[in-house]
């Protein structure tokens, strides 16, 4: 039997149910009948009325004038703005991916078609070389860590919204990173590992160690836990934004059902902010060829070991201090990410809008 | 209707204050521009030498020029200098054209991308005219060496010329190495800078590196490499700190090796690097596990077998002399290798360690040559504080360097003149103020005026010039008489040239900077000194043979 869709207020839904029998059936064609046809006089009625609008702006007073040359100014900047930084750098970087520069015998540059030389040389590098594994494997050692740090970010924000012990405290404390410029942060967290530590370790313990960020056995995770603590604030405001927007009605129906604590951050409150986690799982997802690790704001251009690249910062190292005759293999680089990177996006948002769906919505 | 005018105003603001923010050398807002003056604007790249050079240039020819008309209907001329970090290399390039900026002061210059973007005015008048006008019968182009002619000359036009010329190497505390006879006497004994032993007999310094007694300049150091550890030791048993190093740029660590590797090579074997041609005398064939090395013939170097060049015995000796750095533990190691030790905060621990009593001395800093004036601020705050500490009491020199290898003792010292440093003018610069500009760039390439740049940051111009008696003696720091005693007494190696293999990799594999690139187990590691600490089995044969494998890889197909 074929299976029939069912418009809702948010969609065509799937009906896998059977008719119970042919009344049922009928009845329903009469109901699509009539809203289909309810549907096509409000078309009319709205076209109509946007006919009349549009005779009328033939003859545009003064002040709708005025507005839509507010309207112009308004847009102009942040349209030309995307025109020349996005569309038009995009298309440059799209046309540099298949072209090569060359030197002349005046010394001068030159471009010649390269087809698909670049990327050919970039598969050929990505197979003989390890820092680009590594640098991949770091990217998603990154991603996965900063996974684990969202179900710490979740019960902060819990912790937040349910006014316990010392919440403001916390929620100043988690959000103060994300005021201040990384840079001061990165400086500070510099000095609080490379010179505080190992002088505590050296007064109360006797022991002489070196700086986390220097030691070799130690930098990596050192990182990644700087990531993980310094991007919360952001995270813990999202979500706690999102809990807090959750009807209180149905926490307090939950409250007299006997709904324990973690009950109702498990069964009501995961399930109802679950659009805005999944935002951050796809985000994330869209960024793992992009994120620097911090890489460049600790090490700047000089990370002590190629092991620690990510394939963000690699890029950005590469493209930060190259010269005109390199901006081609590294275009094609950005386009082979991007290649990946767009449909690995889509289908964690396709499975994450699939699960989420058993969520609700308020 | 309110918040309309507030949007709109805002919207301006923010499309005003981005235009700036996207404009260079824009006339700084607290200059008040004076209309009845040429108005002349200087960028400058904005890092170890500051812009007191070029302000002294400014003022002095504002000075000279009061009264002189270069514009109808204006008399005198005001110079706007514009600094800025970003002014440097590819920045530059993409600069250059929309800057408001006449001149630019700047380094690790992409000349010929600049030329390729038509980004450049030609000044070649400027260049081949004698400044005859200042007194002198040479033109700048007289004043320039060979290399910077031919890499600066594009065809029959100048459209640059160079700019400074940095050394990397070890900065010594003289004052530590005279007080504690750190230096080298005749009979194998450790001396004060007379050549008095600690028990008063003047024993006299050695001949150094060059093994000549009547060159000053490098009597008492060590001859090789052998010797300086040696001396290291000493320094050491002495209960202070052989070297320290910026951590967070391990670069500086590599460049002590990039001038240890010029040094060994010498000025024509270091020149095939640039200029791709020649006959390479010392690539190494093989090591063996006891270091034994075995050599190529001699070998006609072209752009085909240039792979070759990362075969040169410079390299492992300079390698295998990090390789002893690291493994001696003879430097601060709470500094050296950390990421928050920049190279300001490693000149601050080198220049304190003498003045406070509960601070371990250190002897040695791996640095360049502009160190000095980019710790000015140091220095200024240390005068403050202590006596005899100011830029000019302070006693610190450039070290000659010593030999790999006794059979080189003797050999003229080579140094590299890093940092690719020119002066360009602006393709955009008006038509009507093209004579100043290039009355300017004259001005500043006299004898007067390279003299004055070396007097205030210690460090010589890419040009053949010469400081009288007095300006060295009373003019330099102790430190800038050692460097130009460096110049003088070597052959100074400019990375530039027009070889079409050089230009393609000129920002990149072969940026003087760089050079040292290797690929260990398919990794592309950067620095010596890094890779030694982190892995404690490996080998300047191993970080030798990375270069040779990272060599093959770049330039093999190429």
């Amino acid at each position: 039997m074929a299976k029939k869709g069912v418009r809702t207020k948010r969609g065509i839904k799937a009906d896998n149910e059977e008719r119970p029998n042919a009344i049922t059936a009928a009845g329903a064609k009469v109901k699509g009948f009539l809203k289909d046809g309810i549907y096509g006089c409000k078309v009319a009625v709205h076209n109509a009325f946007s006919r009349n609008k549009k005779a009328k702006a033939t003859s545009m007073s003064s002040k709708a004038k005025k507005d839509m040359i507010f309207y112009v100014l308004m847009m102009a900047y942040p349209v030309l703005y995307f025109l020349l930084f996005y569309v038009a750098v995009n298309i440059n970087s799209l046309s540099l991916a298949f072209k090569n520069y060359d030197i002349d015998a005046s010394g001068r540059h030159y471009a010649i078609w390269a087809g698909f030389n670049n990327f050919k040389n970039i598969f050929n590098e990505y197979t003989s070389s390890t820092l680009l594994k590594n640098a991949l494997a770091n990217s998603f050692i990154v991603y996965l860590v900063g996974l684990l740090a969202v179900p710490l970010g979740l019960l902060f924000s819990f912790y937040i919204v349910k006014k316990a012990f010392g919440h403001e405290f916390f929620k100043v404390m988690l959000f103060l990173p994300s005021i201040l410029s990384s840079l001061i942060l990165v400086i500070m967290f510099k000095y609080v590992v490379e010179r505080l530590y190992p002088a505590i370790m050296q007064e109360y313990f006797g022991r002489e160690v070196q700086g986390l960020l220097a030691d070799p056995n130690t930098r990596f995770g050192t990182l990644l836990f700087y990531n993980i603590v310094f991007s919360f604030g952001t995270s813990v405001l999202i979500y706690s934004s999102a809990m807090d927007r959750i009807p209180d009605p149905i926490l307090e129906s939950a409250r007299i059902e006997g709904v324990s604590g973690i009950q109702e951050f498990w069964y009501i409150t995961l399930p109802l902010i679950f659009p805005t986690i999944s935002t951050f799982l796809i985000v994330g997802v869209a960024g793992i060829f992009t994120n620097q690790f911090n890489l460049f704001s600790v090490y700047g251009a000089a990370p002590p070991s190629p092991n620690m690249y990510t394939l963000g910062y690699y890029l950005f190292a590469e493209t930060a201090y190259a010269n005109e005759l390199s901006y081609p293999r590294l275009s094609a680089f950005g386009i082979l990410f991007t290649a990946v990177a767009v449909p690995l996006t889509f289908c964690v948002r396709f499975l994450l809008e699939k699960f989420s769906t058993k969520g609700a919505e308020f | 209707m309110n918040k309309k005018i507030i949007s709109v105003i805002l919207c301006l603001a923010i499309g005003v204050a981005s235009g700036l923010v996207g404009c260079g050398g824009v006339t700084p807002s607290s200059e008040v521009v004076d209309s009845t003056k040429s108005q002349l604007h200087i960028g400058v790249f904005d890092a170890g030498f500051g812009t007191r050079f070029i302000e002294s240039a400014a003022a002095k020819f504002s000075e000279r020029f009061k009264d002189y008309s270069f514009e109808p209907g204006k008399t005198g001329v005001q110079i706007h200098i514009d600094p800025k970090r970003s002014y440097s290399g590819s920045n530059l390039t993409s600069a250059i054209k929309s800057g408001n900026n006449e001149i630019y002061f700047s380094e690790t210059v992409d000349y010929y991308a600049m030329l390729s973007q038509n980004s450049l005015a030609d000044i070649t008048d400027a260049v081949t005219t004698p400044l005859s006008e200042f007194g002198e019968s040479k033109s700048i182009e007289d004043k320039m060496y060979d290399q910077g002619v031919n890499y600066f000359k594009s065809g029959d036009k100048y459209y640059g010329i160079p700019f400074y010329e940095s050394y990397t190497g070890i900065v010594y505390d003289a004052e530590l190495f005279d007080d504690n006879y750190f230096y080298l006497g005749n009979g194998g004994e450790y001396v004060n800078f007379s050549g008095e032993t600690i028990d008063g007999r003047n024993v006299g310094l050695t001949a150094g590196p060059d093994g000549n007694s009547d060159t000053a300049f490098d009597n008492g150091f060590p001859a090789t490499y052998d010797e300086f550890f040696e001396l290291a030791t000493y320094i050491n048993d002495c209960s202070m700190t052989p070297f320290i190093w910026t951590g967070q740029f391990p670069y500086y660590a590599n460049w002590v090796g990039t001038t240890l590797w010029t040094d060994y090579e010498g000025e024509d074997n270091m020149y095939i690097n640039f200029n791709v041609e020649g006959t390479a005398t010392d690539l190494i064939q093989s090591i063996d596990g006891s270091g034994n090395i075995t050599y190529m013939p001699e070998t006609a170097i072209t752009e085909d077998n240039y792979y070759l060049l990362g075969r040169q015995a410079g390299r492992y000796y300079a390698a295998k002399f990090l390789e002893r750095v690291v493994r001696s533990g003879f430097y601060n190691a709470a500094y050296s290798f950390s990421p928050s030790t920049s190279q300001l905060v490693a000149q601050q621990q080198f220049l304190y360690s003498n003045r406070l009593n509960n601070k371990t001395p250190i002897a040695m800093l791996f640095e360049g040559t502009w160190w000095e004036n980019e710790a000015s601020g140091t220095f200024r705050e240390m005068a403050s504080k202590y006596a005899n500490s100011s830029k000019t009491d302070r006693k610190l020199g450039f070290m000659p360097l010593p030999k790999a290898t006794s059979d080189k003792v003797g050999q003229k010292q080579s140094v590299l003149a890093i940092g690719e440093a020119a002066v360009v003018v602006s393709a955009t610069t008006k038509a009507s103020i093209m004579g100043l500009v290039k009355k300017f760039i004259q001005f500043v390439r006299t004898d007067e005026m390279l003299a004055d740049f070396t007097a205030i940051t210690s460090v010589p111009l890419s040009y053949d010039y010469e400081l009288s008696e007095d300006q060295y003696n009373n003019q330099l720091t102790y430190f800038g008489r050692t460097v130009w005693d460096t110049k003088r007494n070597s052959n100074v190696v400019y990375p530039i040239s027009i070889a079409p293999l050089y230009l393609r990799n000129q920002g990149q594999k072969l940026n003087s900077g760089v050079l040292w690139d290797a690929i260990i187990s398919g990794n592309a590691v950067k620095y010596m000194t890094s890779y030694y600490r982190d892995n404690p089995a490996a080998t300047a044969k191993d970080y030798f043979e990375g270069v040779v494998r990272d060599y093959e890889s770049t330039f093999r197909a190429a």
